[in-house]
């Protein structure tokens, strides 16, 4: 197989891009409000109680901090994710820093969960979960495109039913 | 017997009187903290206390002798019910289908009297249980064997049912004919429980803290202090002896016809049976001062057994055998994983490079497999062997931090449902962990198509 973590290796199909783009969108949001309510309060800090003016920069600083960060970590990470079907398993890598490969064989497959969150559904893409016996699989692939999860769910239900050793 | 089970027998008239005399207990307890934590002991109290006793076992009796009447227990042709309730009324149904193991528990206020509880536990485990108390003993070990025949061979009423076949895809053969209850594996002797109790560690551990606690006292002058210690590591004390001398007390393990049966208890007696079929997994735990003896203590991962109670609970109720010696260890493996070879020869090490992980135990870490199951061995101070057969094992994973990067290591797991049995090697070398983790994910295949092929042939 070589190494399973290879980014090079073209036999891993992608997640969508616009998985990035939600969480950079939800990420930038969360930060900005949190930056707001950290300047507020400093705010009142500054005109009430005289602090110095320099503090009011330290929320914005942290925020733009913050929003860059994930702007350069999401679309590594969601590049980073990759599943790939082969004739016995579902094999899902993911992780830049911390990597994970799990190989899940179809007749262990117990269910299969597909989610959709509401920016999920404006953006084209849904959440994979797997389950098997072992609660330590925790294989769960975010951000395929709508129809391929769907096709996937139904795919991986017929041959989890086909291939079931049980447990 | 068969047409008043038909009709819906009753428990025992006294479940009454043992649930009556729980409630006076229970009142009891709740008078004398209330009155401790008050303060004083008021007059009143000498006559409340013994008041809350009989009040307690009258109006507990009086609800369970209501309860009693409207309770009935009924085996027919495809399930077992259990109807009860006196103005709600609940009806359990257990199809046979489902069962999976029957239980005899006699705690000791029922044990006492004679009576004990049937626990019917199916698919689900521990949490789709359903409870029959209390019937005599007699009629619970009758039950039981009712209820098992029923549920292995459908349609089996005769008390005398011979031909038994055996699974031939690896499950263990059945016991020899003419058993009528199982043959006996082993009887761990209390004198046994008690001295591996006295020698393992965490007692060691808690004693040493009680007789640190004194020595500070008297040396800081504080006797206060002395109490405090002593109260904690005495509990300590306490936990470990009940869990692993009196409720290991009389320990035998019996085969029989699906699985194993284990029976122990000093105060409240329980009889339980650990299906084959449903091992997910085994454990074999060596602490360091048993090593040297020998000894070692097997658990077993049991499906729908995971979950419930914390890590002592669990561990306690996974336990086959609480204490023995190398011999019983690797029959009562055989037995658990049959085919599963006892030193594996091929055994892929924990690497050096990952030793700032671990300094001293990465070289006791080793992952292997043979033609069954996967065995993976960790831990120094407490070594813990566990074997996966392909059978029962779930997904593979391969897991490298950025620290491990920089090491060249890697991490396999091999998943199994939850439970003691963990099968896995962190830190292995990196080449190695992609290897172990290819033949893993092999093996599982090929006894997949092994086992496809015999049931299309056979079918």
């Amino acid at each position: 197989m070589g190494d399973p973590f290879d980014p090079e290796d073209t036999g891993w199909s992608p997640v969508s891009p616009r998985l990035a783009t939600a969480r950079i969108l939800i990420g930038s949001l969360v930060t900005a409000v949190l930056a707001l309510v950290l300047l507020g309060g400093l705010g009142l800090l500054v005109s009430l109680a005289s602090a110095p003016a320099w503090l009011l920069a330290i929320p914005i600083v942290l925020g733009a901090a913050v929003i860059g960060w994930l702007c350069w970590w999401a679309p590594r990470n969601r590049r980073s994710w990759g599943y790939r079907e082969t004739e016995h398993e579902l094999l899902v890598r993911h992780g830049v820093m911390f990597r994970r490969l799990v190989a899940v064989p179809y007749g262990r497959m117990q269910f299969v969960d597909v989610e959709i969150g509401p920016l999920a559904r404006r953006l084209g893409y849904a959440r994979l979960s797997l389950h098997t016996a072992s609660t330590e699989t925790a294989s769960v692939v975010p951000g395929v495109p709508h129809d391929e999860a769907m096709r996937l769910r139904v795919q991986l239900t017929e041959l989890g039913e086909s291939r079931g050793a049980g447990v | 017997m068969s047409d008043e089970v038909r009709e819906g027998r009753r428990t025992h008239p006294l479940t009454a009187v043992v649930q009556g005399l729980g409630w006076s207990v229970a009142a009891v307890l709740g008078l004398v903290t209330s009155v401790v934590s008050g303060g004083q002991v008021e007059s009143w109290s000498l006559i409340a206390l013994p008041a809350a006793a009989v009040g307690g076992v009258l109006v507990g009796s009086l609800i369970g002798w209501l309860s009693w009447r409207f309770t009935r227990f009924v085996i027919d042709d495809t399930e077992a019910r259990l109807d009860s309730g006196i103005l709600w009324r609940t009806s359990r149904r257990v199809p046979f289908e489902r069962l999976q193991s029957v239980d005899i528990h006699e705690p000791l206020v029922a044990r006492i009297l004679g009576l004990a509880e049937l626990h019917l536990d199916s698919a689900g485990g521990k949490e789709s249980r359903t409870t029959v108390r209390y019937v005599t003993l007699a009629e619970a070990h009758e039950l039981r064997a009712l209820l098992l025949r029923r549920a292995h061979t459908p349609g089996a009423d005769a008390p005398h049912a011979t031909g038994h076949e055996g699974l031939g895809d690896g499950t263990a053969p059945p016991p020899p004919p003419g058993s009528a209850e199982g043959q006996l594996i082993a009887v761990v002797p209390p004198s046994r429980v008690v001295i591996g109790t006295l020698l393992s560690l965490d007692l060691l551990a808690a004693v040493a803290v009680a007789v640190g606690a004194i020595a500070a006292s008297i040396w800081f002058e504080a006797p206060l202090a002395a109490l405090g210690g002593l109260i904690g590591a005495g509990s300590w004390v306490f936990r470990i002896v009940a869990d692993r001398v009196v409720q290991q007390w009389g320990y035998r393990l019996t085969r029989v016809e699906h699985g194993l049966r284990i029976e122990r208890g000093l105060l409240s007696r329980t009889s339980e049976t650990v299906p084959f079929d449903r091992v997910q997994g085994v454990a074999v735990v060596e602490p360091l001062v048993w090593r040297q003896t020998g000894w070692s203590h097997v658990l077993v991962s049991v499906a729908g057994g995971g979950g419930g109670g914390d890590a002592d609970d669990q561990e306690r109720a996974a336990t086959v055998l609480p204490i023995a010696d190398p011999e019983l260890t690797r029959r009562v493996v055989d037995l658990l994983v049959p085919g599963a070879v006892h030193e594996i020869g091929q055994r892929a090490p924990a690497a050096l490079a990952g030793w700032p992980f671990a300094p001293i135990g990465w070289r006791f870490r080793w992952i292997g497999a043979d033609e069954v199951a996967v065995v993976s061995s960790t831990g120094w101070v407490t070594r813990r062997t566990s074997l996966l057969p392909f059978r029962k094992s779930q997904s593979v994973a391969l897991e490298q931090g950025p620290l491990q990067r920089l090491l060249g290591v890697a991490t396999v797991a091999v998943h199994s449902p939850d439970g003691p049995v963990q099968v896995g090697c962190r830190h292995l070398d990196r080449a190695v962990a992609d290897a172990v983790a290819d033949d893993v994910r092999w093996r599982v295949r090929s006894r997949a198509a092994q086992a496809s092929m015999r049931s299309g042939s056979s079918s």
